[in-house]
Parts: C-alpha cells; sequence; structure tokens
C-alpha cells in the first residue's frame, strides 16, 4: 500500500508498520494546537518520524509566492520542524510508545538545494528541537535527526522508498 | 593547561571570563570580538615561562601597539583607569595565577604591575607555539636576523614561528602518536619538508620544491608537520592558530582537523579561531565522545555592545553560532531565488 502525501507517495515493503501520524483519527489533537508529524514508521529497533517538504511539487508554487517562500525559510522551517517533533514525542509517551529511540527525518525535495543546505537545515533544527541539552539531560532527544532529499531517505530504507508520483504516471 | 582567563578592560573586553577545555577550544565570532585578543594574550603568557622575558613586553610585542605602548591595550573608556588580564593553569593539581595590571596613563611596559604566582610561573615552562593567519615560512630566510637587527613592524609572533619552525627534528624515534600524525600530514602534502639555509623546501619524488613555489594550503599543513617532527608540538605543550582554514582548500580542511584532533589526544591543548563553517563541522563530525573540547563564542551584547562569551562543549548548543547564521541567510536566499 502506497501512502500518497500530495505529489510524493511513500511506498512501504509488506509488513512494514506505517502510521499516518497527521491524521484525525490517529491523532486528532490539532485543535489542542499539538502537531504532529507525517509518519511513524516502527523498525526493530527503532522509529523513524518523518516528515515530508516538497517545495517542487507541481502545484506548490501557484498561491502567493512571499507566503511560500516564508514557508520553507529556516526559521519557519526550524519552528514548525521542532514543533512537530516534540508534539508528537508527547503523544506517543503518552501511548506508551516511546520505547526505542527515535530517528527524525525530515525530507525535503528541492532541485535548487544543494548539500550544504541541508547541512544547515540540519544543524538548525539539531539546535532548536533541541536534539540535547547540556549534562542534566541523560539522553538525547531524538537519537538522530536528519534534514535530507529523497535521494539519502530512499538509499537509508530501500523497504520504504518515497516516489514522486507526476514521474510515474500519476497526477 | 590554561584553564582560565579573565579580562578587566583590557583590548576588546570590558570583562570577561572564559574557562577553557583542556583539550581543543574552538573560539568564534564575528570580527572585532576580540579571538585573536584571547589568542594572543594566552600565547605570550606561555612563551615568557619558557623565554623568563618580562610579560608586558612580550604583550607589547605580540599585540604590537602603536609606539608600542602598554597603556593602549587598556579598553578606551571615559577618564584615566585601569586594565588587567588574569591568566590560570594548571600544573598537576595545582592551579597557577597570573595576573597583568597596567594604566591607562602610563605607556611603558615597565609600569605595568605583575603579580600571582610569578615565582612558580616561570619555574614551569609550558611550551607553545602560536601560528599567525599569514603564512611566514616562504619569507623565512633573513627574516629572524632581519626582526633581531632592525626595528621593523611585525608582531613578534611571526618572527617565533619561524624560529620554532627552524628548530632541528628531534633526535630518536618518534612514538606512535606522532608518527600518526606525521603520517597523515606527508600524505596530504605527498612528501616531508626540508630546511636548507632557512629555506623550506617540500621534498618529494619529483625532488625539492621551495616553499615560494608551494600553494600556501600545502605550506601549512607543511609547517605543523616540521612542528610535530622537532617536537615543538608535544604532550603538554599547546598550540595557538589563528583562523587555519585562511588558504586551505576546503578538502584539506578534514585533514587539518584530524590532525588537531589526534594533537589532543596526544596531550596538546589547542586554541583555535575560525570564521570557517568546515572547520566547525569537522569538528563536530570527527569528534568523539572521549575528546576534550570548548567551543567559545564571542558576541557583542544586544544591550550594552560589550563583548560577552557562551562556552559550551556541544556543537550543537554554540550560542550565537553566527557562522551558521550567515549560512542559513544563504539557504534563505536560495529559497528567495529559487521559487
Amino acid at each position: 500500500m502506497a501512502y500518497i502525501e500530495k505529489d510524493l507517495e511513500l511506498f512501504p515493503a509488506p509488513g512494514l508498520n506505517v502510521i499516518k501520524f497527521d491524521e484525525s483519527y490517529t491523532h486528532g489533537l490539532t485543535g489542542y494546537d499539538m502537531k504532529a508529524v507525517d509518519y511513524i514508521i516502527e523498525y526493530s529497533d527503532f522509529y523513524v518520524f518523518l516528515e515530508l517538504k516538497d517545495p517542487d511539487a507541481p502545484n506548490a508554487r501557484s498561491r502567493n509566492k512571499q507566503e511560500f517562500i516564508n514557508e520553507f525559510k529556516a526559521d519557519t522551517l526550524k519552528t514548525s520542524l521542532s514543533k512537530k517533533y516534540r508534539d508528537s514525542f508527547i503523544y506517543r509517551w503518552a501511548q506508551d510508545k516511546v520505547d526505542k529511540p527515535i530517528h527524525y527525518y525530515v525530507i525535503v525535495s528541492s532541485t535548487s538545494l544543494k548539500n550544504v543546505d541541508y547541512g544547515v537545515l540540519t544543524d538548525k533544527l539539531k539546535k532548536f528541537l533541541p536534539q540535547q541539552h547540556n549534562k542534566a539531560w541523560k539522553r538525547k532527544l531524538a537519537a538522530k535527526c536528519l534534514v535530507a532529499p529523497i535521494e539519502v531517505w530512499n538509499k537509508e530504507f530501500p523497504d520504504c522508498i518515497i516516489r514522486r508520483r507526476s514521474l510515474i504516471g500519476h497526477d | 593547561m590554561f584553564t582560565r582567563i579573565v579580562f578587566d578592560r583590557f583590548t576588546a573586553f570590558q570583562k570577561a571570563d572564559i574557562v577553557f577545555s583542556p583539550g581543543i577550544n574552538v573560539l568564534i565570532g564575528e570580527n572585532g570580538t576580540g579571538k585573536t585578543q584571547v589568542l594572543k594574550a594566552l600565547y605570550a603568557a606561555a612563551d615568557v615561562s619558557v623565554t623568563k622575558k618580562s610579560f608586558a613586553e612580550k604583550l607589547t610585542k605580540v599585540f604590537l601597539p602603536s609606539r608600542e605602548h602598554i597603556n593602549r591595550l587598556v579598553k578606551r573608556g571615559v577618564g584615566r583607569g585601569s586594565g588587567s588580564l588574569e591568566v590560570f593553569r594548571k600544573i598537576g593539581t595545582e592551579e597557577l595565577r597570573l595576573r597583568l595590571s597596567i594604566n591607562s596613563w602610563e605607556d611603558s611596559h615597565l609600569k605595568a604591575t605583575l603579580s600571582g604566582h610569578k615565582k612558580t610561573w616561570f619555574e614551569h615552562p609550558v611550551h607553545s607555539v602560536y601560528i599567525p593567519v599569514k603564512e611566514m615560512l616562504a619569507n623565512a630566510p633573513g627574516f629572524k636576523s632581519l626582526y633581531e637587527t632592525r626595528n621593523i613592524h611585525f608582531e613578534e609572533v611571526y618572527a617565533d614561528i619561524i624560529t620554532k619552525a627552524l628548530l632541528p627534528p628531534l633526535r630518536g624515534p618518534s612514538d606512535t602518536a606522532r608518527r600518526k600524525i606525521t603520517s597523515i600530514l606527508q600524505k596530504a602534502i605527498d612528501g616531508k619538508i626540508t630546511v636548507q639555509k632557512e629555506e623550506f623546501f617540500l621534498r618529494n619524488k619529483q625532488g625539492n620544491l621551495e616553499f615560494t613555489l608551494l600553494a600556501e594550503g600545502f605550506r601549512k599543513l607543511g609547517l605543523l608537520w616540521t612542528l610535530v617532527q622537532n617536537g615543538t608540538l608535544l604532550n603538554g605543550s599547546v598550540l595557538f592558530w589563528d583562523e587555519p582554514e585562511a588558504n586551505l582548500n576546503p578538502k584539506l580542511i578534514k585533514t587539518l582537523i584530524e590532525v588537531l584532533i589526534e594533537l589532543q589526544r596526544m596531550g596538546v591543548q589547542v586554541f583555535i579561531s575560525t570564521h570557517n563553517y568546515t572547520v566547525l563541522k569537522e569538528f563536530d563530525l570527527q569528534l568523539t565522545q572521549t575528546d576534550k573540547v570548548c567551543y567559545h563564542s564571542l558576541y557583542r551584547s544586544q544591550n550594552t555592545n560589550e563583548v560577552e562569551v557562551n562556552t559550551t562543549d556541544q556543537y550543537d548548543l554554540i550560542n550565537p553560532n553566527k557562522i551558521l547564521d550567515t549560512f542559513t541567510d544563504m539557504y534563505d536566499r536560495e529559497i528567495a531565488r529559487s521559487y
């Protein structure tokens, strides 16, 4: 089964436990100002919190240009992505589902961005998540945190690849 | 090992108190926030412990204020006043302190007042080397004697680095740690450094290439090779390096940071200043849990406009991180341009 996120789709191998988390039936607390990551994927020894950002989506630029640019500015991403992670973490904690390390992946699909841009966004997100604090914290809030393009994700998770729908014949 | 420095109305600092890592210390901050001044002050304090010269005079030679008036190092303010710096270092379990107080109305270094553990400080030399931003080895022939005999306007760090690079290699076999470092460097520069009549050469299969014809990045790594080879950088010594990234290809920065981390593992205390994202990121990527590091972020307070310092041992917690902010700004502009 493929999970569709506008022009992107997540195509997990059979048996892989994927939760579409940012939905009223799985989460339902957005009315309480709790944000949610797009997907939670369960592996044997860790969870992946996955957020998909797609500025290259065919229809993405049809809306107000400045609004669009503001959405993808580093500071906006930093604020929204850290809140999504933290709120999802709290939700899962209340479900008693923080029983494995969590890896946070933010996939930004943009042909304009270079490796250094992804590196900068990763640093920025780690800093403000925050992934770790001073010595008072005994563990990291996220065991791993990475902002990356689709290709990096697909290489790391060949059992759960992301595809662009418009390139494989879907509109 | 230096443990701390305290400034009170000294150069760029109104008041500052910085606690150091016994391993690597990375100073970041915009121009004019005093990074180089921290390195120079510590270097002067280390150097006099070996030469037994006057700390006030060494500071004057290293900072080179106009007409060598030491009172120009006192932070400018309203009316007369004094400035001071206080340097702390640890020998075993004992912490030594050396304090220099300078009056703003007295220009001679002879009038500055030295206090603290003066006797013990000079009885326990700490060997150090200061690598300035500008590469000097290519200009070595004759420079040392010229500096010693004529009053030429160069900060003393330039003469000092040449003197230290010209020391002959240590006798006997080198230990594993030194061999590891020299082999990393030899691989990067594809050869070894030789000296003939104060002139530096890179020797490899093609023959001898004089430093003036060698890319500046290779000269820098060659200098490091020389300092390890001749024992200037040994366990217990201190390396100060102002903007090591200058003229270095980003590809070589990985090697440079690898060597700095290895030096730290060998017991060398390292101080560098940087404006470079690659340098900072390489530390983040290459350092392990057992390595010792502190990042010192120097910045001007929005309220007082005075320089303040935040220290952390974690890359993610560097605050403010002006280098990352600059790259973030470039990312934002790329997004604005592309969409």
